[in-house]
């Protein structure tokens, strides 16, 4: 509790210290990406906001068949240059899309890669705190940066791209490319794309009823076009040569939610240190096996000798070990840079968990 | 009170001479809701600040003298962390996010944008958060984009956008999908070409005036420091993890397991790369072109990504290849860590430092200002290499002129090439000021300085214990030069490269000497060689065939060639039997030419008969000379690329010339020959035919060619591998076969053949000699081979030892 205010404390005081409190008048109104992890725009005021996003176990054939497979592989240890039998593997994701929201009306995703709508929801949006991290500490979720998708999402992705010019399949035409977007007068995206010869304007907006999408589908030309889908999930609204209107229903209803509560830790293992090891990012600046890096690696850490830039020298004790976790900012080893690491705020157990896994490092 | 005065004294001194007297920091506002995490900075026309924000906006204000009163306005938003923006007009840019390059524009004029088209998304993205790219403008309406690598702190997705490879996936910093480590060339008609390779994570990437493109990289694996690179088209800077990518490479199996000499061999080596002490990772380089920012116009600045600090860049030119000096340009704890964008005020007066750190570093980010005060720091101006030291130049006059050579102190040491990351200053040395001398007669000369021992390949740590007349002192008083190559001697004979069809003709003096051919035989060559005297040193068949008086015979000595009768089952001497393999020229790793000796360097692949690749072989060319003299060193590494490569025992190899038909011992009337005009003897006194089979340093052949005193001495180094250190064994036959062969059979007292085992390298050198002497004693072969023999070979990183295949050490764990 006590960590948790001085935390509060502590990153309010770094704020006034370092950001000039100066706010332009017009800024509030434009839209922008703020220190807020959970960014949510408006009808009036949409959000665009392009990163990587979520896969809800999206078909990878047939939604994501312009996409190439990624594999797991062998762990590489560069201290050595070897390979080890540990694996890794790839994690689910988009790369290449866009997502868009509206506030708790509608948000979806549109790819850039597959040309088309992937996914859409209600009630929420995408929370970057895995990607952005805090505002103290920034930094990203080791291997699960992925943003969370949180809502009621109410539509998915289903079988190969549903368009169809002049009766063929977008699908047949080879890998649609991706042209742009332009904002319309709702500041809402209409994008753009080219399969084969014909250019495809694609408009999704916000549908009749709650958890629906209207899409118009424009080409540049007069071609019929057509959108495939079983009867229960669209209805068309109009159609004429090189237009089309469609309302998309529901078909999905998954409820995602983003608040993982931690469960509270009974002892300090190894393994939950590890796990911390890994998903908190210190594996980005220490290494286990002596390498260099950005920060001190962690082989014959505990125990050692250690040596300060201001601070004077001492042994590199439990205490020690958790002030360096805790407030790295207090102690410095010589030849590192001061300030280059944030301070984290974890659960007691949890430092004592990094204790035992350095400690494995002998 | 006294320790007060001297304080009080040592404050004063401090700002007097320090970097705040020189130039002004101030922080520029921003709004406290906005992260502002600077992806890039650049100018309009009409002076307006666009300012690119990783989450995704990019933001616009025009900042006035007074700081304060700065606003900013949304100008465009959606963006996946651009780190690269190019502004093309008030109201139009480009960004390079993560998946693309995208052209934004404002159409109806109310300051934000309303279209954003993709230029271009036909490199990969494989879902890591460590691809991201920089731009900067390629002068034609296009751009060059620097396509960082993914990180193995991260993973990749299930779904890539673009090619994946697995083999790419490998490694510490990889490229699983297409281009990353590359430099992409996105030229104006939308095409995308590949324009160099090797890169980790060049965050930043900067054009300069002349049109040589610069960025530096990331501290990491295959790093020995901070490296500053001068990008060199077609090039690999180092890191291996994107040759997956170029099909140069392909028949060579995995880059990352590549063995080490090959790598050391192919690698375009930085212009500088700069000690931790200097740098903890460069953000993107900008060139001083205003001549308001204090005494440095033309000098490159670059941020440090982790640190609090600005080093200034002095490149130059040497040997064909750029290198140079770098001095820290300002160091305090009131600039931002992470820097990662400079760009110039339109007065020219300011500099705009942008930072960011969310994702490796505790935020402490935004826009700082740096204005020149108009009084240069004290520090050195300039630093170039010459033929035995440096020249330096101050920013103010120095006291104590007479004393100079004390008060330089100069070390140097050398970084190891390899997968570590970063390395330890390595093979240290203290270099002795050997003179000083004053190089203009103004009030603030130029100085030579003259240094012991100086050697290419190592970096040069000059630090000054001076003060100024006015008595100024040096901030962090020192300059690291790196010093890949030595300044060349100017020469009467100048040796230049000139491409033809058949591959590159090589002139000295501006008069022809010889042509590295790549395109006549099933191998490179070098053929034909022009004498001292204007003749042809070579015989002509079977490459040309109508010379009159030549013997047919052999049709496989085509000019000077490298090969051997039996390699991992494949026959690279013959040319016409039925395992008769080839040798393919896959890359010019380079030229350098223009001054007393041109050089050639190239990477081959040995096939066999059904194309498989059994080797690789880097070697290089160099030509010079002078009156009476043409002389071509080569060095050869042969790379046991693809499994162990055997080189079984038979007389015929290895290297190899066929000699003018005038110089052979013996005439042949039955083949045309009917007179010849050559003798030959060893470096152990054997003479004429006796010197086939010999052991020996060197083999001489000297007489008349086309009525003209010449001859030919080929000489092998001593250092070059053979059984028990013994000489050369040499193949070398009275029609005028002179041919070093390492591994010619023991039953006729050669070395027998060797294995190379996979993942190693082998090393030999030769110097081949053309003269205009007709007896032994005035070409003087003793004194040259003495000469030859203490050349120093080009120079070579030290590197960690191959750590072996996967396939063989995974396997044993089992």
């Amino acid at each position: 509790m006590k960590r948790n205010q001085s935390f509060v404390l502590l990153s309010l005081s770094f704020l006034l210290l370092f950001i000039p409190m100066t706010v332009a008048q017009n800024f509030k109104d434009t839209g922008y990406l703020t220190f807020d992890t959970k960014p949510m725009g408006t009808v009036e005021r949409p959000l665009i906001l392009r990163t990587y996003c979520p896969d809800p176990k999206l078909d990878r054939n047939l939604v994501l068949g312009n996409h190439s497979r990624g594999t797991s592989v062998a762990k590489y240890t560069a201290r050595s240059g070897k390979e080890n039998n540990s694996v890794q593997s790839p994690i689910p994701g988009v790369p290449a899309a866009i997502a868009v929201n509206l506030g708790k009306r509608l948000s979806y995703v549109w790819d850039t890669t597959e040309c088309r709508l992937l996914y859409a929801w209600t009630d929420g949006f995408l929370d970057m705190k895995n990607y952005w991290g805090n505002k103290a500490v920034g930094h990203r979720k080791g291997f699960g940066y992925v943003p969370e998708l949180y809502g009621f999402l109410f539509y998915k992705a289903q079988g190969k791209h549903p368009i169809h010019i002049d009766g063929k399949s977008i699908a047949e035409l080879g890998a649609p490319r991706y042209l742009g977007y332009d904002l319309d007068k709702s500041k809402q995206p209409v994008f753009s794309f080219s399969a084969g010869n014909h250019t495809i304007q694609f408009t999704p907006r916000i549908g009749p009823d709650t958890q629906t999408l209207q899409l118009t589908l424009a080409t540049a030309g007069k071609e019929k076009v057509s959108y495939k889908s079983p009867k229960t999930q669209i209805r068309e609204v109009s159609s004429e040569p090189g237009k089309l209107v469609v309302v998309i229903r529901p078909n999905a209803g998954d409820r995602y939610s983003s608040d993982q509560k931690a469960a509270a830790l009974k002892e300090a293992t190894i393994a939950k240190g590890e796990e911390l090891y890994n998903s908190m990012g210190c594996v980005a600046c220490h290494t286990t096996d002596g390498g260099l890096n950005h920060g001190p690696t962690f082989k014959g850490l505990a125990g050692s000798h250690r040596e300060f830039i201001t601070a004077s020298a001492q042994k590199a004790d439990d205490a020690y070990l958790i002030e360096s976790i805790q407030n790295p900012g207090a102690k410095t080893v010589k030849g590192y840079l001061m300030g280059m690491m944030p301070p984290y705020q974890l659960q007691p157990l949890e430092y004592d968990s990094l204790v035992l896994f350095i400690k494995k490092y002998k | 009170m006294k320790s007060n005065f001297l304080f009080v004294l040592f404050s004063l001194l401090i700002s007097s001479t320090g970097w705040a007297n020189s130039y002004i920091l101030e922080d520029v506002p921003f709004p406290a809701e906005l992260p502002p995490e600077i992806g890039d900075l650049a100018f309009d026309q009409n002076g307006k600040l666009y300012a690119c924000l990783r989450r995704g906006d990019v933001v616009v204000s025009q900042p006035g003298k007074d700081l304060a009163k700065i606003e900013w306005q949304v100008f465009a938003t959606g963006l996946h962390n651009g780190m690269g923006m190019e502004v093309i007009a008030p109201g139009k840019i480009v960004v390079s996010q993560m998946a693309e390059l995208t052209l934004i524009e404002d159409l109806d004029g109310d300051g934000v944008a309303d279209r954003y088209r993709n230029l271009c998304s036909d490199f990969g993205l494989s879902g890591n958060y460590h691809e991201t790219n920089a731009i900067c403008p390629d002068g034609d309406g296009g751009f060059y984009i620097a396509l960082g690598t993914a990180s193995h702190n991260g993973p990749t997705f299930y779904t890539s956008r673009g090619e994946y490879k697995h083999d790419g996936r490998r490694g510490r910093n990889f490229a699983a999908v297409k281009q990353k480590g590359y430099v992409v060339h996105y030229q104006k008609d939308g095409t995308l070409t590949p324009f160099a390779n090797g890169f980790r994570m060049h965050n930043g990437i900067a054009r300069d005036e002349s049109g040589n493109l610069w960025c530096g990289d990331n501290q990491g694996d295959w790093r020995g420091g901070s490296p500053i690179y001068h990008i060199k088209k077609d090039g690999f800077h180092g890191h291996p993890s994107s040759l997956v990518w170029d099909e140069r490479y392909e028949p060579f199996g995995m880059p990352l397991f590549y063995p080490r000499k090959l790598l050391d061999e192919l690698y375009d080596k930085p212009a500088m790369d700069l000690p931790r002490k200097m740098m903890h990772s460069p953000g993107e380089p900008m060139v001083i072109q205003s001549k308001n920012f204090g005494p440095f116009t033309g000098q490159m600045l670059v941020p440090d990504e982790n640190g609090r600090r600005i080093v200034r860049l002095m490149p130059e030119e040497v040997d064909s290849a750029w290198q140079g000096a770098a001095a820290l340009f300002y160091e305090n704890a009131q600039l931002r860590a992470g820097g990662v964008r400079i760009a110039p005020s339109p007065d020219g007066k300011s500099i705009y430092y942008g930072s960011t750190t969310r994702g490796w570093q505790r935020p402490d980010e935004g826009i700082q200002r740096i204005t020149y005060n108009a009084k240069a720091p004290f520090h050195v101006k300039s630093c170039s290499l010459t033929v035995d030291g440096f020249n330096i130049g101050f920013t103010e006059p120095i006291s104590n002129p007479d004393k100079l050579s004390q008060n330089i102190k100069i070390r140097s040491y050398r970084f190891e090439y390899g997968y570590r990351y970063g390395s330890g200053e390595l093979d240290k040395k203290d270099h002795k000021i050997l003179g000083i001398q004053k190089l203009d007669d103004s009030d603030n000369p130029t100085w030579g300085v003259a240094v012991e021992n100086l050697a290419p390949g190592r970096i040069y740590e000059l630090s000054f214990s001076i003060k100024s007349t006015s008595g100024s002192e040096m901030k962090s008083p020192f300059v690291q030069y790196t010093v890949q190559r030595l300044k060349r001697p100017p020469s009467d004979y100048p040796a230049t490269i000139l491409r033809t069809e058949r591959g590159l003709q090589v002139s000295l003096g501006g008069k022809p000497f010889a042509t590295y051919d790549n395109t006549s035989s099933n191998k490179p060559i070098i053929w034909q060689v022009t004498g001292p005297d204007g003749q042809k040193m070579l015989r002509d068949w079977p490459l040309k065939k109508d010379t009159p008086g030549e013997a047919h015979d052999h049709i496989h000595h085509q000019g000077i060639f490298i090969g051997h009768e039996r390699i991992s089952g494949a026959n690279f001497w013959h040319i016409d039997r039925p395992n008769s393999g080839s040798i393919e020229q896959r890359r010019l790793i380079e030229t350098r030419s223009g001054k007393d000796r041109a050089l050639i360097k190239t990477l081959n692949a040995w096939k066999n008969k059904q194309g498989e690749t059994m080797a690789a072989d880097t070697r290089t060319l160099s030509f010079f000379g002078d009156s009476n003299s043409r002389t071509i060193d080569l060095e050869f590494f042969l790379h046991a690329t693809n499994g162990p490569v055997q080189i079984d025992a038979f007389k015929d190899g290895f290297f190899a010339i066929r000699t003018h038909t005038d110089l052979r011992l013996q005439a042949s009337p039955k083949d045309g020959v009917k007179q010849v005009f050559g003798h030959a003897r060893n470096s152990e006194g054997d003479q004429a035919k006796a010197v086939w089979g010999k052991r020996a340093d060197w083999v001489h052949y000297f007489g008349t060619v086309e009525g003209k005193p010449a001859g030919i001495a080929f000489l092998s180094h001593p250092t070059n591998p053979s059984k028990g250190k013994q000489k050369s064994w040499w193949h070398a036959r009275d029609y005028g076969l002179i041919s070093a062969n390492p591994f010619a059979p023991e039953k006729i007292k050669g070395d027998g053949g060797r294995t190379i085992p996979k993942g190693q390298s082998l090393g030999f050198r030769y110097q081949i000699i053309f003269h205009s002497f007709d007896n032994h004693d005035d070409a003087k072969i003793e004194e040259r081979f003495a000469r030859y023999s203490k050349k120093p070979a080009h120079p070579t990183s030290i590197m960690p030892p191959h750590p072996g295949y996967p396939e063989d050490y995974l396997a044993k764990n089992k």
